[in-house]
Order: structure tokens, then C-alpha cells, then sequence
């Protein structure tokens, strides 16, 4: 199975770690893993971005079918709603 | 128009005084990000502008609301920001409703206006408003905050059909998150306690900033192109741009035809026009914008009350017999239905719903139901 390395960030950046993680992970499985091991708010709602080639990631497709690469940053962003 | 008044805009090569005097918006929700949009765009010339907001003012929206006054609680939003905007500019035509925007604004009067910017405070009202924004190809801005940062989307669906929605690049949790608000799938649950988050005119203001901005410069040639993101957090002052990624499986543009028709349908006009097009169209599943609830059926006794009506109007008290006193009722909601149904149901009454979509030749069809 291809891995990737990648570095994951929060958008605040007080948070980061460079991780190895399969290719056919999704966007969802990241963030479950941010929120868990970095303690986020739970009651908060996340999504990807990926600050190497400025695109967001779709939260259903895998990591490779959303165009990462081996090395990118994604950075992630809570999605507000507050008006 | 007095030319003195945009003396300093006009020194700037590209501002388009004359394209912006001519140009309309829709603004929906006046709280923090809604009073600052106005005042925005206001003074910068635009037109004119629509304020929808439902709600009433209260002592606590005064800190982050520069168009409101302490004299003014207990008034519409809407109507107050309405005022605060035509004193600033009194060339701006400017005009409110007091209502819910579903109820109240029609896609076929969204396609007169230039754009939609969202300023509201809830997830159900955003998926709604780039629902009405996308099927009438409308120019959509979505401005969101917390207390410490800063979301602005824009999807130029006036331009561009092919790029992402709102929907697309919303995470599951948010529609699980909405989905714990219901029972039995469509009935409001009585007991949810909607969670407050906590905002400052630190960041409502950069929000309205940042969207006015992206609606000034959108013929600018260094605008940012299709549908992107910008999200800046106001402490690091770090902002990230992305490109918005259509999703494949999108649960709004992936089911949508790029060739559609709007056309508004008065009081129970349906039934007449349904039955000239039956020969044409007697299979085609009819969908409705908002899930109905048809009968409620007690298991015990055996009685069956027809309420074909909208479900958001309903909560888990429907499920309680009156007969029986108890959480007996069988709940029956549709979705959709055929043009039979439909005629048998609703031929003495308008379909209670915002509008009925359906497909035909490949070509797609909204029909609005009006009041």
C-alpha cells in the first residue's frame, strides 16, 4: 500500500505533526485523527485544505483522488457559521 | 447623482463608479456581519440593496451592530438597518422583508439582482440559500465567523456552473450535526438547545470587509477566479486562499441539470397545470424543496389525521396520539411524489412547499409555488 508523508497543521498553527498515512485515507480519517489526539472542540466542524497547491479537499475522496502529493502541508480549518 | 460624493472613489483607476451605482444586492441576515456588509456596500455606492432578517434587535447585538441604537430594541433588524442605510446613502434604493427569506424570496426575483451575500447564523440557512443561489444562477458570498476567525467564500454561479457549491466541501458532521435536530427523520425535536458562539466586531467587520470586497472587485483583472475560500485568522493575521473542489458526489450540484427552468406557479394553479401536462409527464417522479408530512396514522386506535403540510412545521408532538395520549403515531413523510398523487392530494389547495423540481428531456424544472 503507497503512503504519503505529509505535514498537518491547524489553522491557528499551534498545532502540527508530520505524519505517514496511507493514500487511500480521506480527509474525514485526518480530521478524526486531529480532533482526537489534538483534543479539538468537539462540537466544532472541520475541513481540509491543502496549503501546497491551494485547493481544498473534497471531506468523501481519498487523499490521492483530492491531488495530494508525497510532502504537502493541509491545514486544518474549522468551518464557521456564525453570522 | 451627486458626483461629489464618490470625488476620492473616482481617483482610483478601476473603481467602476457608474457599474456600481447600476448593481444590486441581496443581504441576508442583519446581525454583526450583516450590519457592517450593509454599511459596506452602502458606502461604496451600491444601488440598491434587499435586507432580510426575521429576526428582533436585543441589547446584546448592540456591541458588534453600528447600524442599530439602544432605541432600537425591540424593532426588526431589517427595518432599522434598512433606515441606517438609506440616511448613509439616500440615493440607495433600499428595501427589507421582516420574513424568513425562504418564504419570502423568490428565485425569480433573486435573478434581478447581482448577488446574494450570506450573513446568517446557522448551517440549515446557508445549504438553503446556495440551493436558491445555484438553481437561479445567482452570484453567491458566504461571510462566517467565530470569535477569533474569519471564513469568506465566493461562488460566482452567475458565471460559472461548473464549479463547486457551498455543499461541497461540507464535512459530513455538519449534516449528522443537522440531522440531531429531528426525529423520525423530518419532525423538529422540542428539547435542542442551539449553541451560541461567541463573536466580536473584530471579526464581523474584517468578514464584511472581505466579502464587499470580493463583490467591488469582481471585474477586477486580479480577482480571485471561481469558487474559493478565504480564511484569515484575526490574532496571527495568517490568511489562507484555496480553490473550492467540486465534490463528485455533492448533494446539491451533483443532482442538478445545467439546463434549468424557473417558473413561479400561483396559489393551486399546480393541479390545472399538472393535469395540461399529464399525458407528457405522468411518470416522472415530482420532488418537493420541503419534505412533507402526509398523515399521522395512531398504531393503538386506528386514527388517521391528514396533514399534508410542510414537516419543519411540526415537532415530536405529532408523534402523540390525542385519543390515546401517548407516542403512538405512525408518521408518513414524502419527499417526492407522482402526478397522480400530487392531483389527488393537493387539487383544492396549493402544494405546500417552496417549489417542486423535475426532470423532463434531459431539461430541468422548478416550479415556484407562490402564496
Amino acid at each position: 500500500m503507497s503512503e504519503f508523508v505529509l505535514l498537518i497543521r491547524t489553522a491557528d498553527q499551534t498545532r502540527k505533526a508530520e505524519i505517514t498515512i496511507s493514500q487511500d485515507n480521506t480527509c474525514a480519517d485526518i480530521i478524526q485523527s486531529a480532533v482526537t489526539n489534538w483534543k479539538l472542540p468537539k462540537d466544532t466542524d472541520y475541513t481540509i485544505v491543502n496549503v501546497t497547491n491551494g485547493k481544498s479537499l473534497t471531506p468523501a475522496d481519498t487523499l490521492v483522488k483530492s491531488g495530494v502529493s508525497n510532502n504537502d502541508i493541509l491545514e486544518i480549518q474549522p468551518v464557521l457559521v456564525a453570522g | 447623482m451627486d458626483n461629489n460624493r464618490f470625488l476620492r472613489h473616482s481617483l482610483i483607476d478601476w473603481f467602476d463608479i457608474a457599474r456600481l451605482r447600476r448593481s444590486s444586492v441581496v443581504v441576508v441576515g442583519a446581525g454583526a456581519i450583516g450590519n457592517e456588509v450593509l454599511k459596506n456596500l452602502c458606502l461604496l455606492g451600491v444601488g440598491r440593496l434587499h435586507v432580510i432578517d426575521f429576526d428582533i434587535i436585543e441589547l446584546h447585538n448592540l456591541p458588534r451592530t453600528v447600524l442599530f441604537a439602544s432605541s432600537d430594541i425591540g424593532r426588526p433588524k431589517a427595518e432599522v438597518a434598512a433606515e441606517a442605510c438609506r440616511k448613509i446613502d439616500p440615493e440607495c434604493v433600499v428595501t427589507y422583508s421582516t420574513t424568513d427569506f425562504w418564504e419570502s424570496l423568490s428565485m425569480g426575483e433573486m435573478k434581478c439582482f447581482d448577488a446574494v451575500l450570506s450573513c446568517v447564523d446557522n448551517f440549515e440557512a446557508r445549504i438553503r440559500l446556495n440551493r436558491l443561489c445555484f438553481i437561479s444562477q445567482v452570484d453567491f458570498y458566504s461571510a462566517a465567523i467565530d470569535s477569533r476567525a474569519v471564513s469568506i467564500e465566493q461562488y460566482p454561479f452567475g458565471e460559472e456552473m461548473e464549479g463547486a457549491c457551498y455543499q461541497c466541501n461540507l464535512p459530513m458532521s455538519v449534516y449528522t450535526r443537522i440531522g440531531e435536530r429531528y426525529s423520525c427523520g423530518w419532525l423538529r425535536k422540542t428539547a435542542i438547545e442551539e449553541k451560541k458562539v461567541p463573536t466580536t466586531i473584530i471579526t464581523s467587520s474584517i468578514a464584511a470587509a472581505q466579502a464587499s470586497s470580493l463583490f467591488l472587485q469582481r471585474h477586477h483583472p486580479d480577482r480571485l477566479v471561481g469558487a474559493v475560500r478565504a480564511y484569515t485568522d484575526t490574532v496571527t493575521l495568517r490568511s489562507t486562499v484555496s480553490q473550492l473542489t467540486r465534490a463528485a458526489d455533492c448533494q446539491l450540484c451533483s443532482t442538478l441539470k445545467l439546463e434549468r427552468h424557473i417558473f413561479r406557479v400561483k396559489g393551486g394553479a399546480f393541479a390545472s397545470i399538472a393535469e395540461s401536462l399529464a399525458p407528457a409527464i405522468a411518470d416522472i417522479d415530482f420532488y418537493f424543496s420541503d419534505p412533507l408530512i402526509l398523515d399521522a396514522k395512531c398504531k393503538i386506535c386506528g386514527e388517521d389525521r391528514a396533514i399534508n403540510d410542510r414537516a419543519e412545521k411540526y415537532d415530536e408532538a405529532l408523534l402523540i396520539c390525542l385519543n390515546c395520549n401517548v407516542r403512538s403515531n405512525d408518521i408518513t413523510f414524502a419527499d417526492s411524489m407522482s402526478l397522480s398523487e400530487l392531483a389527488r392530494r393537493f387539487s383544492s389547495q396549493p402544494v405546500p412547499v417552496k417549489f417542486i423540481s423535475f426532470e423532463y428531456e434531459g431539461k430541468q424544472f422548478f416550479l415556484e409555488m407562490e402564496a
